[in-house]
């Protein structure tokens, strides 16, 4: 008999890495060709930790979160790397190995991992009730009946913070609100208490109080359960406000990761600079001369590469500011660590040895 | 839902009107009165108090709208449909077993169309572009290009040629004016799936591309994923959540196919001579027999919009959010 | 604190050049070339956009394309079966290319008067293209001679797809029906789309109790069985009228209840541009009405439009041929395809003349064309989707 989940339990592991993505690369094999979505992406995450991916719309954030569920669409398929996760009962698994039709897959997939959607509006479904749809969450992973399952759901209504659960339970999705949806959706997503919630942009849709709430409540939720949360956004705020750490990717690449601390306070890659530049300042002590100040905010110079036309090299040398020619349009640079987790994919960090590789920090 | 339903049927009353216009009109068409080429083509002599009396039925010297009075209300209050001249009798002793007839057939086809329209469509929307949908589509679309009665024509051909057996009709030449009898109801069900899947073909080719379609769009939405990612099984998945949506623009089909259906069976029972409606109706406007068209159009027309009107309401019951709007 | 840039990211050089040029290239197409470009990816359309265009073709050009006129006629070659064509002819040398048919000898039964063609591999009738024949107006201006097809000496009986019950060339006439149903179809959508448009675009555009009253007559129209009613309405097209006039009656019966589904189209595309971004915003800057209709909805509106158009050409065309084959629709002598499978009405026909069901294919091929044709149009009809 394995040991279920235990207070004990939970204190020895907490410094354990719960997810491990190591080198992850989804592509997506069209009529037109092979689009890299999601091109060598590292990233770890740590028991109850919350973990944010950042990066501009398209840079393969989504489909990296949907590679470590195995539903990314066809026709798209990871064609190399590991992703290792420790179930409850503490055996490391690697999700990459599984079919992503077969059982066990199905068995992690709301038991162990969640995940929630960018558009409540239509992550439910339109002819059944909410109520139905977390109950099946539940009856698919807990040995409990549909009396107790619904009970559970009613419940689960209310942690989430709908009113009336006992009455809403039986409500449609189009009668309830965006941000209502959401709760709906993370009330599904929790039925079966997972280790990790995956939520891809899951405040992106809704207006900017919903928002607050929205992430007010998972966090809250986050302190109760102790989930991890790998939350993907492109909000450097909603990033400042929930994170432990921090990836940012390009390009279906990890450019960097580190401590929330360090990604704010020491970026190290052009790119995270030039995002952090990016965010429109309004700090009191600069006010009265940023109202003199006509500077224009800061943009990213060029726009993001046709995925079939990926740079040579780095693959941000075209927008870099710090580029350095015949280095980076040439050289694929690897993971150099900056400090203790902080690592970045810059080649004006590469530790020049004698013949000009600098080693890989990730491994 | 007990409301949406009284609706509907509130909505009923001017299209039924509209409908026993045009059918009124139908009547009318032909140049000159029917008295006219009723007294032409009779044999003898009609008296002429005969004509008179006639005359006075239907109000042939009054202006129009009481004419269509004296028609309408007659269907009505008395169900008196008039009288049919080439087979002097009533219209309404003509019409009825034709009547069940069609619609018997007619139903079964839209069975028979749905039967193996939804699971050929899921199959050829999940299996995108493999062969087996390459061949559904090809096939789909040949069955939609052939015209009915053309079909109709091939198998017959066919059987003709090749088994040496005429296959029109409903009955066996014993049948056709037998008592009803459960033999006389077997031997009808021998003669059905030839109709039946004549008609069927295109309505199924119709139908087949409708879920394809829908199935497509739906397999592709958010809903999908977010049920994959609560660890449902691909095939429970495919069943419970995308398919069951896209089964409801199916079922608003059924308000489109069935009409299609009552009005490509008209054809095809005259090629393949089935007691059913059309054969009547084609008889009966070559002989201006025009009461009998006019009721035949009228009760056919009534039929199929009763049709759509059960379609409407069993698409307000699977789909909640019709009842709202 | 910007970094100082050492290079320029811009050099235009340091980019791949494809790049520069697909970019360009998505920047200047229009609308037009965008659906031109995604209906070019959909092969099956673009092959029976070619069969549409050639039937059309030879519906404009149909007195070259046959090798008879529609009325040309013989007695002794009533139900004449097809020939077989050999292409090519033995002679001491070898095989050489010489595409010929065989000629036959016929034997009538006394009782019955049936005739029996049995093949005579003596006799021989070549046959070949552009081969003069009978003299035709093509288009009532210039006088030729020249046909398509034919026998390579004018006079010898050679009838491709056979002949018919009076010993008609079902080839030529299938051609020549060609005129006739393709056009129904073309004119009948032509008809059913001036309906749609001005009755969808009112019911679209002011909405309320016009839309409303619009639509339950549509709703009415759609729930009546339409071939009983145009077979009620087309009986009574007068018999003494002249072909053309019946023609152009047939036409109308057919888009006066034809035209629903183009007004449900072109109404659904209303609403829907109606409330679009960049239509509030013409209205905003003060843009006219008649303006914001013909130059900011209109555009996106006609790709659509003709997509459905083609997709409802088929129900056109095989609505004349079922008229038209029960005898209710055009009559002769015009020449339709559903006049000629007038002629292959019963089994008894067919089992003698399989050969008149020919029409039938021709049918079945422009259908099909146009129903693959259209759902091309309709799947390019919005380049901006993926």
């Amino acid at each position: 008999m394995l040991p279920t989940r235990t207070k004990l339990d939970q204190q020895l592991t907490a410094d354990e890495r719960l997810l491990d993505v190591k080198d992850v690369k989804t592509h997506f094999f069209t009529d037109e060709g092979v689009v890299k979505a999601v091109d060598g992406v590292s990233l770890s995450l740590k028991r109850g930790q919350t973990l944010c991916v950042v990066g501009e719309s398209g840079c393969g954030k989504s489909v990296a979160a949907r590679s470590i569920l195995r539903i990314v669409p066809p026709p798209g398929r990871i064609v190399s790397g590991a992703i290792q996760f420790r179930q409850r009962d503490g055996h490391v698994i690697d999700l990459t190995a599984m079919n992503p039709r077969g059982r066990d897959i199905r068995r992690i997939r709301g038991g162990e991992i969640s995940m929630i959607f960018q558009e409540p509006m239509s992550s439910l479904s339109p002819v059944h009730t909410v109520g139905s749809q977390i109950m099946e969450a539940i009856l698919l992973h807990l040995p409990v009946t549909k009396r107790e399952a619904r009970k559970r759901a009613v419940s689960l209504l209310d942690m989430v913070g709908i009113p009336r659960p006992g009455e809403l339970i039986d409500a449609y999705s189009f009668e309830l609100s965006g941000g209502m949806r959401q709760r709906a959706m993370i009330a599904i997503a929790l039925a079966c208490e997972p280790q990790l919630l995956i939520a891809d942009e899951p405040t992106t849709a809704l207006d900017v109080t919903t928002q607050a709430n929205i992430l007010d409540l998972i966090r809250d939720l986050q302190r109760e359960s102790g989930m991890a949360v790998l939350f993907i956004t492109h909000d450097l705020g909603v990033v400042a406000e929930i994170a432990d750490d921090v990836v940012v990717m390009y390009l279906g690449r990890d450019v960097e990761s580190g401590t929330v601390d360090a990604i704010f306070h020491d970026p190290k890659h052009p790119y995270t600079r030039a995002l952090l530049q990016s965010i429109p300042r309004y700090d009191s002590r600069d006010s009265r001369s940023a109202a003199h100040d006509k500077r224009r905010l800061y943009s990213i110079k060029g726009t993001v590469p046709h995925p079939f036309d990926r740079p040579t090299g780095c693959p941000f040398h075209p927008r870099c500011e710090d580029f350095i020619a015949g280095t980076c349009d040439s050289i694929d640079p690897q993971r150099f660590s900056a400090s203790r987790d902080h690592s970045v994919r810059c080649l004006l960090y590469a530790e020049t040895d004698e013949d000009g590789r600098a080693k890989d920090s990730s491994s | 839902m007990i409301w949406y339903i009284l609706r509907r049927i509130v909505y009923l009353v001017p299209t039924l009107l509209v409908v026993s216009i045009i059918a009124f009109v139908v009547i009318q068409l032909p140049p000159g009165d029917f008295l006219a080429s009723l007294i032409s083509k009779a044999e003898e002599t009609i008296d002429q108090a005969q004509v008179d009396a006639l005359r006075e039925r239907y109000g042939l010297d009054e202006p129009i709208h009481v004419q269509y009075w004296k028609w309408i209300s007659g269907i009505i209050t008395r169900g008196d449909f008039g009288d049919s001249f080439e087979w002097n009798r009533p219209v309404s002793d003509l019409i009825w077993e034709r009547l069940t007839l069609t619609m018997v057939i007619s139903l079964l086809t839209l069975a028979f169309v749905w039967i193996l329209s939804i699971p050929i469509g899921i199959y050829s929307a999940v299996k995108k572009y493999t062969i087996g949908d390459y061949l559904v589509t090809v096939i789909g679309f040949i069955g939609l290009a052939v015209p009915n009665f053309l079909l109709a024509l091939v198998l017959m051909y066919i059987a003709f040629r090749y088994f040496g057996q005429s296959v029109g009709g409903l009955f066996s030449p014993e049948y056709i004016e037998a008592e009803w009898s459960l033999e006389r109801v077997l031997d009808l069900l021998s003669h059905l799936w030839l109709p039946v899947v004549i008609l069927g073909t295109a309505g199924t080719a119709a139908l087949i591309r409708v879920m394809r379609a829908n199935l497509l769009d739906e397999l592709s939405k958010l809903y999908v994923d977010a049920a994959r990612a609560r660890g449902l099984s691909e095939l429970r998945l495919l069943f419970k959540y995308p398919v069951r949506v896209a089964l409801n623009p199916l079922v608003s089909a059924l308000a489109w196919v069935f009409p299609a259906l009552v009005s490509g069976s008209a054809i095809t029972s005259i090629v393949l001579n089935l007691q059913t409606t059309g054969p009547l109706l084609y008889r009966s406007l070559q002989s201006q027999d025009m009461y009998l068209a006019g009721s035949l159009i009228l009760l056919v027309s009534i039929l199929t919009i009763i049709g759509t009107l059960v379609s409407d309401i069993l698409l307000a019951w699977i789909d909640p959010r019709i009842q709202l709007q | 604190m910007t970094g100082a840039a050492r290079h320029s990211p811009q050099d235009a050089h340091s980019l791949p050049s494809g790049d520069v040029q697909s970019e360009s290239r998505i920047v200047v197409a229009n609308q037009w070339q965008l659906i031109w470009w995604k209906f070019r990816k959909h092969r099956l359309a673009m092959i029976a956009g070619a069969v549409t265009l050639f039937l059309y073709t030879v519906a404009l050009f149909a007195e070259f394309f046959a090798p008879y006129a529609a009325g040309t006629y013989s007695a002794r070659h009533t139900y004449l079966p097809p020939p077989t064509i050999q292409l090519f002819q033995s002679t001491e040398t070898g095989w050489r290319f010489y595409p010929h048919i065989y000629g036959f000898t016929v034997s009538v039964d006394p009782d019955s008067f049936k005739r029996t063609y049995v093949v005579d591999q003596d006799t021989i009738y070549p046959i070949g293209l552009f081969v003069r024949g009978e003299e035709y107006q093509l288009w009532g201006l210039f006088t030729l001679d020249v046909h398509l097809i034919g026998a390579a000496n004018h006079g010898d009986p050679v009838y491709l797809f056979g002949a018919d019950r009076l010993g008609r060339d079902v080839l030529s006439r299938t051609i020549h029906g060609t005129r006739v149903s393709m056009s129904v179809g073309l004119v009948g959508v032509g008809l059913s789309l001036l309906l749609g448009v001005i009755l969808g675009g009112i019911s679209g555009y002011y909405g309320g109790a016009i839309d409303n009253l619009i639509q339950r007559a549509i709703e009415i129209l759609r729930s009546l069985p339409t071939i009983p009613l145009w077979m009620g309405l087309s009986a009574a097209i007068p018999l003494t009228w002249p072909p053309l006039r019946v023609y152009f009656a047939i036409t109308v019966l057919l888009s006066l209840i034809g035209w629903t589904s183009l007004a449900r189209e072109v109404r659904g595309r209303f609403l829907s541009l109606k409330t679009e971004d960049f239509v509030i915003a013409a209205r905003l800057d003060g843009v006219r009405e008649m303006q914001i209709i013909l130059r900011h909805m209109a555009p996106s509106m006609t790709s659509h439009i003709i997509a459905s158009v083609t997709l409802a050409i088929p129900g056109m065309i095989l609505a004349e041929t079922a008229l038209s084959f029960l005898g209710i629709g055009l009559r002769p002598p015009v020449v339709s395809w559903g006049v000629l499978l007038q002629e292959a009405q019963n089994v008894r026909s067919i089992a003698t003349a399989p050969w008149l069901l020919f029409p039938g294919v021709a049918v079945a091929v422009a259908v099909l064309a146009m129903n693959f044709l259209g759902d091309g149009l309709r799947d390019a009809a919005d380049p901006y989707q993926t």
